[in-house]
C-alpha cells in the first residue's frame, strides 16, 4: 500500500503536492471540476517543475472538457517537465458536467476517447471524428521533443459500478475506487480483480486505488465535534448557499462542494430516490466523505 | 458546506463515521489494513484547500500502517 492525495484543484495547489512530496506521499490526483476549482493541467503543470519523486495525476480528467488530441498533448507537456510521473485518470464526469446542467459522459464515448488519447501518445495517426467528419490526425512532430512521448503515461479509471469495471479492465487499466465505507470497497475491489482476471489481467500488476476523504481524530473527540472559524469559499457560491432558504441560521460543515453535487445525483438516481431528506443524506454524506469535517453552528454567509 | 437547518438532524455522528474516513489514528490504520488486506495497493485521501496540516496529519496515520 502506498499513499497519495487528492486535490479539489487551485492554482497553487504545487505547494501541497511539494510538502506531499516532502513527507513521503506517492501521487497526488488533481480534480478536473472547471466550474469549482481552478485548471488541473496548470496546477499539474506548476506541481511538475516543482517536484522530482511524486506522480502527479489527472483525478480524473472529464473526456468532454477538452478534445482529445488536446488532452494527449496536455499530457505529453507534463510528461516533459515530470518525466514518467504523470497518470490520465479518467472518468464520466458527474461533478464538472452536473455543475454545467449535464448528465456524465456515456461508457462507450469515454472508451473512444481513451483510445485516442492513448495512441496518439503512442505515436499512431488515428481516425477522429470532429465536426461531424472523421479526420486522420497524428502528432506531427514529436521528435522535436517539445513534449514527451516516450515515458509512458498510465491509464487509471475512476468507476463506480460494474460496467465501468468492466471498461476499466477491458482497457488492462488501473481503478480508482471513490469510498468512505471499508465494506462497500470491499465489495467493489473483489468485483474489480474478478473483471481484471476476465480479461487476463493479473490484479496486482494494476494499481486499485481507494480515493477517499476524512479526518484524524484526536483520542476522545467526537465525530461531529470538531469547530473552526467561519471560512470564505468557493463554498459559498454552492447551490446551497445561492438560495434564499440557506441564509437562514445553520450549520457550517467545511468540506469540499464538488462531491455533494455527484452524490446528489448520482445516489439518488442509483437509489431511486428523488425525496429532500434522501437529497440531503446524499449530499451531506458526500460533502463531508470528501473532506475533513469541522462543524459549527452559526449564520450562513450572504452571497 | 452549508448545511440548511432541517440537514441537521442527518448529518450525525453516526453518517460521519460510517461512511468517511474519520477517525482515531489508530482506527483509521485498522481500516486502511483492512483495505490493503481486501486488494487496494494505493490510498488517496482528500487534503482540502486551506488546511496543508492535513498532510502531516495523515502522513502519521500512514507512518503506522
Amino acid at each position: 500500500m502506498d499513499f497519495g492525495i487528492n486535490l479539489a484543484t487551485a492554482a497553487d495547489s504545487w505547494k501541497v503536492v511539494k510538502r506531499a512530496e516532502e513527507l513521503g506521499y506517492g501521487r497526488a490526483w488533481f480534480f478536473d471540476t472547471q466550474m469549482l476549482n481552478a485548471d488541473m493541467f496548470v496546477a499539474m503543470g506548476a506541481a511538475a517543475v516543482q517536484t522530482s519523486r511524486i506522480r502527479l495525476a489527472t483525478g480524473v480528467l472529464i473526456p468532454s472538457n477538452r478534445l482529445a488530441p488536446v488532452a494527449a498533448s496536455a499530457l505529453a507537456s507534463l510528461n516533459a517537465l515530470a518525466p514518467g510521473r504523470i497518470d490520465f485518470s479518467i472518468s464520466t464526469g458527474f461533478t464538472a458536467r452536473r455543475t454545467m446542467g449535464l448528465g456524465p459522459v456515456k461508457l462507450d464515448d469515454m472508451k473512444a476517447y481513451i483510445q485516442i488519447v492513448q495512441r496518439l501518445l503512442a505515436r499512431e495517426t488515428v481516425e477522429w471524428t470532429f465536426e461531424g467528419k472523421r479526420r486522420k490526425i497524428r502528432f506531427l512532430n514529436p521528435e522535436l521533443d517539445v513534449f514527451n512521448v516516450t515515458d509512458p503515461i498510465p491509464l487509471h479509471v475512476s468507476a463506480l459500478g460494474p460496467r465501468g469495471r468492466r471498461l476499466t479492465a477491458e482497457l488492462g487499466a488501473g481503478w480508482l475506487y471513490a469510498t468512505g465505507h471499508v465494506g462497500a470497497a470491499t465489495a467493489a475491489v473483489a468485483d474489480m480483480q474478478a473483471a481484471w482476471r476476465s480479461a487476463g489481467v493479473e490484479p496486482a500488476d494494476r494499481v486499485a486505488t481507494a480515493f477517499t476523504g476524512g479526518c484524524v481524530l484526536k483520542a476522545g473527540e467526537a465525530f461531529d465535534a470538531r469547530a473552526s472559524a467561519p471560512r470564505p469559499g468557493p463554498t459559498r457560491r454552492s447551490r446551497s448557499t445561492t438560495s434564499s432558504r440557506s441564509r437562514s441560521s445553520g450549520t457550517w460543515v467545511e468540506a469540499c462542494p464538488e462531491s455533494w453535487l455527484r452524490c446528489s445525483s448520482a445516489t439518488a438516481r442509483s437509489t431511486g430516490s428523488t425525496s429532500r431528506r434522501m437529497r440531503a443524506i446524499c449530499r451531506i454524506t458526500a460533502g463531508i466523505s470528501c473532506s475533513c469535517v469541522r462543524k459549527s453552528t452559526r449564520s450562513a454567509p450572504r452571497t | 458546506m452549508f448545511l440548511r437547518p432541517e440537514e441537521h438532524e442527518v448529518c450525525t455522528a453516526d453518517l460521519i463515521r460510517t461512511l468517511t474516513f474519520t477517525a482515531t489514528r489508530p482506527e483509521l490504520q485498522d481500516r486502511i489494513r483492512e483495505l490493503g488486506a481486501a486488494g487496494y495497493n494505493h490510498f488517496a485521501v482528500h487534503i482540502r484547500h486551506g488546511h496543508p496540516e492535513m498532510l502531516e496529519e495523515w502522513a502519521e496515520v500512514f507512518a503506522g500502517v
